[in-house]
């Protein structure tokens, strides 16, 4: 009788990574990549994600879409301008769009954009096809220019938390905790329209435990591995 | 503790509400009541409009940036065209400056001018 022989293995160690979507064509995303490229990609690679970056000319479909599948890939994060069913690369180029990307893309991921109005209907098609929690605006995200960095603060708080390993949930409240108390800031400073224009972004973020309920966008106590 | 919120003097220059003749109607003159102003309120959607535009229109160095499709930096002029036009975005500047007068007519009030 033949001897049995256990099959071989091998074990492969694959890095969780964050895929970054940022377009840079004109003034004002060019801004709010500049300050991810200072203060959100560095914080995340210092948490131990590895980071995969499509941004500028990169940020097209062609090139987002392989990077989103691979293997390891949980969160995908960016600044580009959206509509409610769209979220733009380089030059308005559609990168995701509803009925038009994989499943594969976004499935068993956390997915933030700093884009107007992809809440609406793109963010609640994601989590239809597998994401497992959406951060984004149902209405246009505005600020004002000259304090631009501290709207993109409260913004990328999102993608701070995560990296830190919280919730979806949790990463909720500490973004609303940072957005109301820069607000605070702003009036202690007499900046009134300045503080006014950060709540109504508040306002406008959804997310899995953001109101309305019961929820669109997401599981809230998804989180990073 | 609570930070103060601090009201610049041009804020209190700048509309409130409108009075029975449809006159601007300034803070401190909200704020003193001594005029015949509307309560804030009262106004109609067309005079809250109206009275956002007139605040955007005294705000010299008024300019939003956005993440929307259609044109990234909106100008004091433009603004003005979306709130008049009440398109969606100009709905939402609109919205703001009815945020900023509600604070501010209910952090004068406590001060009690």
């Amino acid at each position: 009788m033949a001897k049995k022989t256990a099959p071989k293995e091998q074990t492969l160690t694959i890095r969780v990574s964050v895929v970054g979507i940022d377009s840079t064509h004109e003034r004002v995303t060019l801004a709010a990549c500049e300050y991810r490229e200072k203060f959100v990609y560095p914080y995340i690679a210092r948490k131990g994600y590895a980071i995969e970056k499509c941004q500028g000319s990169l940020a097209k479909r062609i090139y987002v879409s392989p990077k989103a599948q691979q293997p390891g890939v949980a969160f995908l994060t960016g600044v580009g301008h959206g509509f409610d069913q769209t979220y733009t690369g380089q030059y308005w180029e559609p990168i995701f769009q509803v009925g038009n990307y994989s499943a594969a893309e976004v499935k068993g991921k956390i997915v933030h954009f700093l884009s107007c109005k992809t809440a609406m209907e793109l963010g609640p098609d994601f989590v239809r096809n597998g994401c497992l929690a959406y951060f984004g605006y149902d209405e246009d995200f505005v600020f004002t220019t000259a304090d631009q960095d501290v709207f993109f603060e409260c913004d990328s708080e999102i993608d701070r938390a995560f990296a830190d390993g919280l919730t979806a949930a949790q990463v909720y409240n500490r973004v609303k905790a940072l957005f109301v108390q820069r607000a605070a800031d702003f009036r202690a400073q007499g900046k009134q329209i300045e503080a006014a224009t950060l709540e109504s972004n508040l306002d406008c973020l959804r997310c899995p435990s953001s109101p309305p309920g019961p929820n669109a966008w997401g599981d809230p106590d998804a989180k990073l591995p | 503790m609570a930070t103060k919120s601090v009201i610049k003097p041009e804020q209190w220059e700048m509309p409130v509400s409108f009075d029975e003749a449809g006159n601007p109607i300034s803070l401190r003159d909200y704020a003193k009541g001594t005029h015949d102003a509307l309560s804030f309120s009262a106004l109609s959607d067309d005079q809250r409009t109206e009275l956002a535009a007139k605040r955007i229109e005294m705000q010299p160095d008024y300019e939003m940036g956005t993440i929307r499709l259609a044109g990234a930096v909106v100008s004091r002029e433009q603004a003005l065209d979306e709130v008049r036009n009440k398109t969606r975005l100009g709905r939402r500047l609109a919205q703001i400056e009815t945020r900023v007068i509600l604070h501010l007519i209910d952090e004068a009030a406590k001060r009690g001018s």
